[in-house]
């Protein structure tokens, strides 16, 4: 019951955060309402007993790549401000599309709202998880430290350009 | 509740997330909305199938998400000083 | 019918086309050659009509038919027509006097335009001419008739403008086919209502033989409110008239003196504008059924033959006065036609074609003597000078003017004698009068041009080369003696039926003769001619003028037209098609194609938003 509510909740704190943060100007403010929106996420994993996947999300999300974003916005050249975006009309559309987008995809998926879920506060999940990535998923795991390291390279690649132009 | 309920959660954080996309005015903030949007994709896997493989799949995503996000921002870094130097305005020329 | 196959026809067809085709291919290189092969093809298609002429009069006088099928030339489901061709006693009479009297103007032609530069061009229009006035004639059905009809008013429109340079010339030469044209539409449709009418009756054979022997079927079918042969026989009047020159698409003959002399004497005397006659009477069985027709027929002709001679009465030009008169003449033979008389027009018909080829040749003697002079105001005392023109000229006069004994005398009274039988009082007193006018005009003509003193300091003028005046003789012996050699066997071979004449006819045109010949001459001296000018001045101005016809239909049709085809031109051209559709079509692609450019104006936000746009889309459709 409490933790219905509580994704409920957390679900309406990431939507405003969002939503907010689709009229905001500044982009720092932008920002920390992007580390908003991706705590209460890690909050719903929380209430929905996948704990480990909760504690990846404020490491790696809600963490690293915040950081990576306040860093490019330290870092970015400054002169270069929010370009007021397309015209009215592809704004208009810009929220049109989604919403079409959103009013689809719910209809497609109108047959899971037989299956009821509850949740409840579980402790396996974290073994669970563990024993499928280095088991079954093992392949895919290493393969994803290689996606890792080739991103890793790209953006210093990228980022080296500088010095030699 | 119901599956759907979920589903549709992460429905509608997409669904911000993209509205966002799609309306921003520069490059940064279309990738901070880009994260969202992989943020909601996440929510949907772990939200609408409680198993663990579900949960290892958004594991995996997180990785991805990340990786994507630090080339991303180093390409629009390169970008914006690119650009900025050859022209003053710029948030996207790939006109042709 | 005498068989199917009578070879000879086609001879006479083939030598003036092959005139043609020589003349026109070759016409740089051979100058007399070529003149002379023009003539020979005429002489040689006379040959050849007199050959068949003496075939046919051996056959039994109700047999007489000779027929041949060239080849099939078009069948559509039950449809069929075949190029066939006939040669019964009109078409042989028609046939001799287009072949033989157009021989003769080929000889005139080839020494009058011999410093012209387009003499091998002439000569090929002249051989063509030639080749579809002799289809025209020798058809067997009508819709070869027809072919022979435009090919006909094509020749006309070519000689007409033969100096094409000059734009007057151009342009009568365009009036004449125009005119020709409203004519064939009435034409066409006739012949259009007759084939349904009949096809719709299961007798769709259109060869003349097959259609009187169907005219019948035709009666009692009411078409428009007219009984069908009526209306059918009112089209074809139309016809006639445009080609025949009659009220009222008359307004072309006029304005056809344009062209060289000769062609006024062949086409515009004595063949081309006889074709009207000859449909007619070709016709003759399908008007027999339809009275009301006829009338219409009797009294355009003797309106137009009353009317015209008015206006040759005045006129300046010595052609004109001709042209007027040639339009007269025809009235006649239409009058004739109306009344019944069909053999008796076909009849005038030929002596017209003597005599006033005779007239139009000499007037060309004239013109060509006095180099160029057209105007008989500025003639005088010729008579001295071209003393042979002068007596070959009188016998055209005289033979005009309706002197008994001569040719138009007897053919003009067999006319009157049809009008009196079955034409109006009305008819009558103005053929009556017509024949007084028609003496008075040409002794006006004689008179201004031989007689009378000429101008002070008159041009020296040679008499014209014997080339020029040896077909004159013949005509003049033909004009003087015709009549009495074919008063009556002509009508008999045409199959008219032997009638008794009031006595006191030929007197009282004899009569009408006189006096008109005394008129012409009182009234062309200087001091009653002044007298009479003055007293008509109006009536004068407005006669001379052809009664104003040009100006009226100038302002009724030309003008009006003409606006209407500017603004067609303005608004269904230029702005409609042009504009809207043409261009509009071009602006809607470009436009189109720079919407869609757009599309890829290299905007990163807005290439996101076109693919989440086609993403929600595919969802939406596919789930």
């Amino acid at each position: 019951m409490i933790l219905t509510a509580a994704i409920y909740a957390l679900a309406a704190v990431a939507a405003a955060a969002t939503l907010l943060m689709i009229f905001q100007r500044d982009l720092v403010r932008s920002a920390l309402l992007m580390l908003t929106a991706l705590l209460a996420t890690a909050g719903i994993y929380l209430a929905l007993s996948a704990q480990a996947l909760a504690a990846l999300q404020v490491i790696l999300y809600a963490g690293a790549v915040m950081t990576l974003f306040v860093t490019a916005i330290a870092v970015a050249p400054g002169a270069w401000k929010d370009k007021p975006p397309a015209g009215r009309l592809a704004r208009l559309l810009g929220l049109a599309v989604p919403a079409l987008l959103l009013t689809a995809l719910l209809q497609a998926t109108a047959a899971l709202k037989l299956v009821t879920v509850s949740p409840e506060f579980s402790e396996t999940g974290t073994l669970d998880l563990a024993m499928d990535l280095f088991g079954p998923l093992a392949w895919q795991f290493e393969l994803l430290s290689l996606v890792i390291v080739a991103s890793v390279v790209g953006a210093v690649a990228l980022a080296m350009n500088r010095r030699r132009a | 509740m119901s599956s759907y309920s979920l589903g549709a959660i992460s429905f509608a954080l997409f669904a911000l997330a993209a509205a966002g996309f799609l309306t921003c005015g520069s490059i940064l903030r279309m990738l901070m909305f880009l994260e969202l949007m992989l943020n909601a994709a996440n929510i949907a896997l772990v939200g609408l199938g409680p198993e663990t493989l579900s949960q290892a799949y958004a594991a995996l995503l997180f990785a991805v998400a990340a990786a994507e996000a630090g080339v991303g921002l180093a390409l629009a870094l390169a970008a914006a000083r690119h650009l900025r130097t050859q022209r003053t305005e710029g948030m996207t020329d790939l006109k042709g | 019918m005498e068989g199917n196959y009578y070879p000879l026809i086609k001879w006479i067809l083939l030598p003036p086309l092959a005139g043609a085709a020589l003349n026109l291919f070759a016409r740089r290189r051979l100058r007399a050659a070529g003149a002379a092969a023009a003539c020979l093809a005429a002489l040689v298609s006379f040959g050849f009509s007199a050959l068949a002429l003496s075939d046919l009069l051996n056959l039994p006088p109700e047999n007489r038919l000779l027929r041949d099928t060239l080849f099939n030339w078009f069948s559509a489901g039950g449809f069929s027509a075949d190029a066939a061709f006939r040669f019964d006693p009109l078409s042989a009479a028609m046939a001799l006097i287009v072949s033989g009297v157009g021989f003769l103007i080929h000889l005139y032609s080839a020494a009058y335009m011999k410093d012209d530069p387009g003499y091998g061009r002439y000569f090929s229009y002249l051989n063509l001419f030639l080749f579809f006035m002799l289809a025209l004639v020798l058809a067997d059905n009508p819709l070869v008739m027809f072919a022979g009809w435009e090919g006909v008013g094509l020749a006309s429109y070519l000689l007409i403008g033969f100096w094409y340079a000059d734009p007057e010339k151009a342009a009568a030469g365009k009036k004449a086919f125009i005119t020709n044209r409203v004519g064939d539409a009435g034409l066409l449709g006739g012949l259009m209502l007759m084939s349904a009418l009949l096809a719709a009756q299961g007798a769709p054979a259109l060869d003349f033989s097959s259609l009187a022997a169907n005219a019948h079927l035709l009666a009692g079918h009411t078409v428009l409110g007219m009984a069908a042969p009526t209306l059918i026989c009112l089209l074809l009047f139309w016809g006639a008239a445009g080609k025949s020159a009659q009220f009222p698409l008359h307004v072309w003959l006029p304005d056809a003196m344009a062209g060289p002399t000769p062609v006024s004497a062949l086409i515009h005397a004595a063949t081309m504008v006889t074709a009207g006659v000859y449909l007619l009477a070709r016709l003759s069985f399908l008007f027999a059924m339809a009275p009301r027709a006829l009338e219409v027929v009797l009294l355009a002709g003797a309106f137009t033959a009353f009317a015209a001679a008015i206006a040759a009465s005045v006129q300046k030009d010595i052609k004109k006065v001709l042209a007027y008169s040639t339009i007269s003449q025809l009235g006649y033979m239409f009058m004739a036609a109306g009344a019944g008389a069909f053999s008796a027009s076909v009849f005038h018909l030929a002596t017209h074609s003597f005599f006033k080829a005779l007239l139009f040749l000499g007037a060309g003697s004239l013109i060509h003597a006095l180099g160029g002079e057209q105007d008989l105001f500025k003639m005088g005392g010729l008579a001295k000078k071209l003393p042979v023109t002068f007596a070959l000229m009188c016998a055209g006069w005289l033979a005009v003017a309706g002197f008994p004994g001569l040719s138009g005398f007897y053919s003009k009274d067999l006319i009157l004698e049809g009008v009196l039988e079955h034409g109006g009082a009305a008819a009558l007193a103005a053929g009556l009068l017509t024949a007084a006018l028609t003496a008075f005009y040409t002794t006006r003509l004689i008179s201004l041009a031989f007689l009378r003193p000429g101008p002070a300091g008159g041009k020296p003028a040679h008499e014209a080369p014997v080339l020029m005046l040896a077909p004159m003789a013949v005509l003049a012996l033909l004009s003087l003696g015709g009549g009495l050699l074919l008063k009556d066997s002509l009508p008999a071979f045409l199959g008219a039926g032997a009638h008794a004449g009031a006595a006191w006819l030929p007197w009282t045109s004899a009569l009408a003769c006189a006096c008109g010949i005394g008129a012409g001459i009182l009234f062309t001296a200087p001091k009653p001619a002044n007298f009479l000018k003055n007293t008509l001045a109006p009536l004068h101005a407005l006669a001379a003028a052809g009664f104003r016809a040009d100006g009226l239909y100038a302002a009724l049709l030309i003008r009006p037209l003409r606006r209407l085809a500017g603004a067609v031109a303005h608004y269904a051209d230029a702005w409609l098609i042009d504009g809207l559709l043409v261009g509009g079509t071009g602006r809607l692609a470009c436009g189109a194609g720079r919407l869609l450019a757009s599309a890829q104006n290299g905007r990163l936000d807005i290439y996101a938003l076109i693919f989440a746009a086609g993403a929600a889309l595919l969802v939406y459709l596919v789930i």
